[in-house]
């Protein structure tokens, strides 16, 4: 861990180096450390510990900026860094979106934020084999295999800038996820995240994962797509998991200012309109319960609340300085993609919803792999993965093959039938530092969803 | 980068203090990059961007399980480097005792067969450096880019076009039992984008050009590329979208074009990687629809005799092309599919035994050197090289192929994918369609889609133009791994024929 003070020095160095080069500066660090423990059918095949360290230089002259990053924050590497930003700068035409520079808030959210937790500093890998082992262990007591990931991490992120801003903000984090598998083709995810690696619920994900497949496991096997047909319509109950998965693909094709401003998001000439069910509301919230907190984005702007659709009528999106200034509204603090999204719930439990399925309904627990062939008009697509069931009478009675999901997601949005409160989920990908992208969804039941073919088995 | 013998020095130490600790297998890997972005969007330059990125990797195996450590070079002083690295080691060795404890046989390494030790050198060929350019001229072709891009359409909403570079300079060193050998490898990259969107009243449209078509490593990939036609080409195809007919939906044949079809192969290729069959990726993006049909290797009617797919890092110059790959094994040629026949699988050393264990023969002789890993801090998994569909016969030609089509489309312009976790159902999105009216073309269409099932796609295969129209779709940002890793990889492929697919309309409008 570097720690506040050395990122604090390293920004405040980084800033004067610029300065001294005459330009106004902003400089940005990123350090990330993470630890991850990964299991395949049973056997733990990789348990990487990976750092990463950068510091970017952003100088601008007037209308005209350019940046550099480097490896090595040491004074003569900065040094060297904020002369051939100086060099890029006289080369870069002005662009009368460059983003106003913050100066620094009054108040900061992030110094009243809890401390980090030491033992998710040390990535705990032998508690993480042990889970592993469990899960294993539990997952051959029906039949099945296990594959896991155990993870821990530290994010530290800094920004400073030559009006005086300075900020500054780490984040410990654990998730463990588990895959279980069996016979012909069975699966079954769960997965749970917490700041300590102590709230980390092994056992509960545990019990999850086999439980599901001990359901998928215990039902006959139907594909509704045996027949000719191409096109199947049912209601559908869908997991958190897969609700999360759809809420990544709008967070980052249709919530993103950038998308709304250029006219390829479902909002783009649609704020202010009622465009789903007015039961919908969707916002952004990077203080929610369960979250991982991140108090600003890569300008150090406040991150601001987002209301994306509210009761139906759709109110706004993520900008960053520069889109900003182009749709001439004021910057969100959130690098155009929003990271903290609530998909707000409704008064009905995931029983509730099964229990009240007078029609042949799907439930699916997750999307993968998931795509958007059209942005525009918010179309959605993947295949249900981790446990596809049918749903008859109320009652689980078949599992199904993983089918193709496509709908127009506005129009579905109107076909909600039914919410439970939201459950706070992380996600997994991390491909550059581990800041990870949070979302708040409930179980939901839609009606008369498009299913346009079954995954189909050799 | 440090210095050659400065890098020796520290891997020297990583070495012997990892094998003194019980390592059975080590390896240390000094990764640097270079990379540099210039992008201008509506006529405005937005970025200027460089950037360096150095730090070292450690891969240790104790009693049969990997342990791996990593540390970025915050510094170049040798008290501090050796102090991390010593830090590093011991990571390493107690996350690869910690991972033991949670596996019930031991991994192997298979041999590398065709590799001497000592020292080996590889580097990227290429004519002009990127980072030899000036920033003025390339800033200078993108807005020149950008006018063309104009002068294209008058419904234009938004304009784009980027330029990046990035450079890769790797030290290796290895040592397994008496076995000890070092690589030093430089790999190049040279990336141009541009790309079009129209409006008019709700309806947009939009074409790129993706990541070029050329396996050129140096700023020549950029000269070959006739930007200023191509720019008002992209444009007047994105303003001719918009008033042009909805795709029709239904089973008919398709033609896909080079620009697409790299993608359908890169997303089939995914299910060929070794570490899928094995359950690695199980707990992200999935298994592979090979697992059913391993047992069958060797014979099994994956593709029409028209289907060849390669794995071929030494294709010059390639997104996926390197000398040696990040476990030290010499880059290879191997079909994937032979005359449509399942002949092969992506591997690394320690899945060679573990897939032969499972087919119950000695089917794999050896790793075919397919794992990288994307930075320092990240360990190598098996990721595809320049995976490709080879070219048909030389006098099979898009027009050819088209004249077998009495009710049909050509594809081109790939917009979305999506895959089944087993990579068998796909879902594609295009920008762009050409319908087929007894041989002949019948009309731009737009909001073209096909989806369909991968085992039945290959085997509908009907046709595959020849080597004239064959074209590279380089791929920058393959993503695959937990920790996340972003990979570069290359696809060639010609425009090929495809019977009874199931097209769509990607706005649902039909």
């Amino acid at each position: 861990m570097l720690g506040r003070d050395y990122v604090s020095e390293v920004l405040e160095k980084a800033v004067k180096a610029l300065e001294r080069e005459g330009l106004e500066g902003e400089a940005e660090v990123g350090f990330s450390e993470e630890q991850t423990v990964r299991s395949a059918w049973g056997e733990i095949h990789q348990a990487p510990l990976a750092r990463s360290f950068e510091i970017t230089l952003v100088g601008r002259k007037g209308k005209r900026d350019a940046a550099v990053s480097l490896a090595i924050p040491n004074a003569s590497s900065l040094r060297a860094g904020a002369k051939r930003v100086k060099e890029l700068v006289v080369l870069a035409p002005e662009n009368p979106y460059l983003p106003d520079l913050n100066s620094q808030p009054e108040t900061l959210p992030e110094l009243s934020l809890p401390e980090l937790d030491q033992e998710t500093l040390g990535h705990a890998w032998q508690e993480k084999a042990e889970a592993l082992r469990n899960a294993q262990r539990a997952a051959s007591l029906i039949d099945c295999v296990a594959s896991g990931r155990f993870f821990t991490g530290l994010a530290e992120k800094g920004v400073a800038n030559s009006r005086g801003l300075l900020r500054y903000q780490a984040l410990t984090g654990a998730q463990f996820s588990l895959v279980v598998t069996g016979p012909n083709h069975l699966s079954s995810l769960a997965k749970h995240f917490h700041t300590a690696i102590g709230g980390v619920s092994r056992e509960a994900v545990i019990e999850e994962a086999i439980a599901r497949a001990s359901l998928a496991k215990s039902l006959p096997f139907l594909d509704p797509f045996d027949g000719d047909e191409t096109v199947r319509s049912f209601d559908v109950v869908l997991h958190p998991y897969a609700l999360a998965i759809w809420i990544e693909w709008l967070a980052a094709c249709e919530f993103n200012g950038l998308m709304v401003h250029e006219k390829q998001s479902c909002l783009s000439d649609k704020i202010g309109e009622l465009i789903t069910g007015k039961n919908i509301t969707i916002r952004d919230d990077w203080k929610y319960e369960g979250f991982p907190a991140m108090p600003f984005d890569g300008e150090g702007t406040t991150r601001r609340e987002i209301l994306f659709i509210e009761k139906g009528y759709a109110r706004g999106a993520a900008y960053d300085g520069e889109t900003a200034k182009k749709a001439r509204v004021s910057p969100t603090g959130h690098d155009l993609i929003p990271q903290h999204i609530i998909f707000e719930g409704g008064d009905k439990s995931e029983k509730g919803l099964i229990e009240n399925c007078d029609r042949p309904t799907v439930y699916a627990t997750y999307f993968n792999y998931a795509g958007m062939p059209d942005s525009r008009e918010g179309i959605f697509t993947a295949t249900t993965r981790h446990g596809t069931f049918l749903i008859e009478d109320g009652k689980f009675m078949h599992v199904l093959p993983p089918l193709r999901f496509k709908e127009k997601t506005m129009d579905a949005f109107k076909r909600v039938k039914g919410l439970s409160s939201p459950v706070p989920l992380v996600a997994e990908e991390n491909y550059d530092d581990f800041w990870p992208q949070s979302i708040a969804a409930p179980f939901a039941k839609i009606g008369d969803c498009a299913f346009i073919g079954s995954n189909k088995y050799a | 980068m440090l210095e050659k013998d400065r890098a020796e020095t520290l891997c020297d130490m990583v070495l012997q203090m990892a094998k003194r600790k019980g390592a059975s297998y080590v390896d240390a890997r000094i990764v640097e990059s270079q990379d540099e972005g210039i992008s201008v969007k509506d006529g405005i330059v937005e970025e200027i961007d460089e950037g360096e990125d150095c730090g070292v990797g450690i891969r240790v195996l104790v009693n049969g399980a990997w342990g791996f450590s990593s540390f970025p070079l915050l510094t170049r002083s040798k008290r501090n480097l050796l102090r991390m690295a010593k830090q590093a080691v011991e990571e390493a060795i107690d996350l690869a005792r910690a991972s033991r404890s949670g596996r019930t046989f031991p991994l192997e390494l298979s041999p590398i067969l065709a590799r001497a030790d000592g020292h080996h050198v590889f580097r990227t060929r290429y004519e002009i450096d990127p980072f030899q350019v000036s920033i003025r001229e390339k800033t200078e072709l993108l807005l020149t880019v950008d006018s063309a891009l104009r002068q294209g359409s008058s419904k234009l909403v938004v304009r784009e076009a980027s330029l990046g570079a990035l450079r890769v300079r790797k030290f290796f060193a290895q040592e397994e039992g008496t076995v000890r050998c070092t690589i030093e490898q430089e790999t190049l990259y040279t990336l141009l984008n541009m790309s079009a969107v129209t409006a008019q009243a709700s309806e947009t449209q939009q074409r790129s050009f993706g990541f070029g078509k050329n396996p050129k490593a140096g700023y020549e990939a950029i000269l070959t590329v006739d930007i200023e036609r191509e720019g008002r080409r992209l444009a007047e195809e994105a303003e001719e979208l918009l008033s042009a007919r909805e795709c029709p939906e239904g089973i008919m044949d398709v033609i896909i074009l080079p620009d697409q079809l790299g993608l359908h192969v890169h997303e089939t290729g995914h299910g060929f990687e070794g570490d899928r069959l094995l359950g690695y990726e199980q707990t992200y993006v999935g298994g592979t629809f090979i697992s059913d049909i391993f047992e069958r290797i060797g014979s099994y009617q994956f593709g029409s005799p028209h289907v060849h797919i390669v794995a071929d890092a030494t294709l010059p110059n390639g997104f996926g092309t390197f000398g040696f790959d990040d476990e030290g094994v010499p880059a290879q040629n191997i079909y994937l599919v032979r005359a449509g026949i399942l002949e092969n699988v992506l591997t690394s050393r320690e899945i060679v035994p573990q897939l032969n264990t499972r087919l119950g023969r000695a089917y794999f002789a050896q790793s075919n050197a397919t794992m990288r890993a994307s930075s320092f801090d990240r360990m190598p998994l098996i990721r595809m090289t320049n995976v490709s569909l080879l070219p048909g016969p030389e006098e099979v030609d898009l027009e050819t192929l088209m004249r077998r089509v009495s009710r049909g489309i050509i594809l081109t312009g790939s917009y979305s994918w999506s895959m089944s976790e087993d990579r068998r159902n796909f879902d594609f999105g295009l920008e762009r369609g050409i319908l087929i009216e007894n041989g002949q073309p019948a009309g731009i269409v737009k909001n073209p889609g096909y989806t369909g099932d991968n085992l039945k796609f290959w085997k509908s295969c009907d046709g595959v133009a020849g080597l004239r129209e064959w074209e590279v779709l380089n791929v920058p940002n393959c993503g695959k791994g937990l920790p996340g890793q972003s990979m570069f990889t290359g696809h060639g492929s010609s425009p090929a024929l495809f019977r009874n697919v199931s097209v769509y309309n990607r706005k649902g409008r039909v």
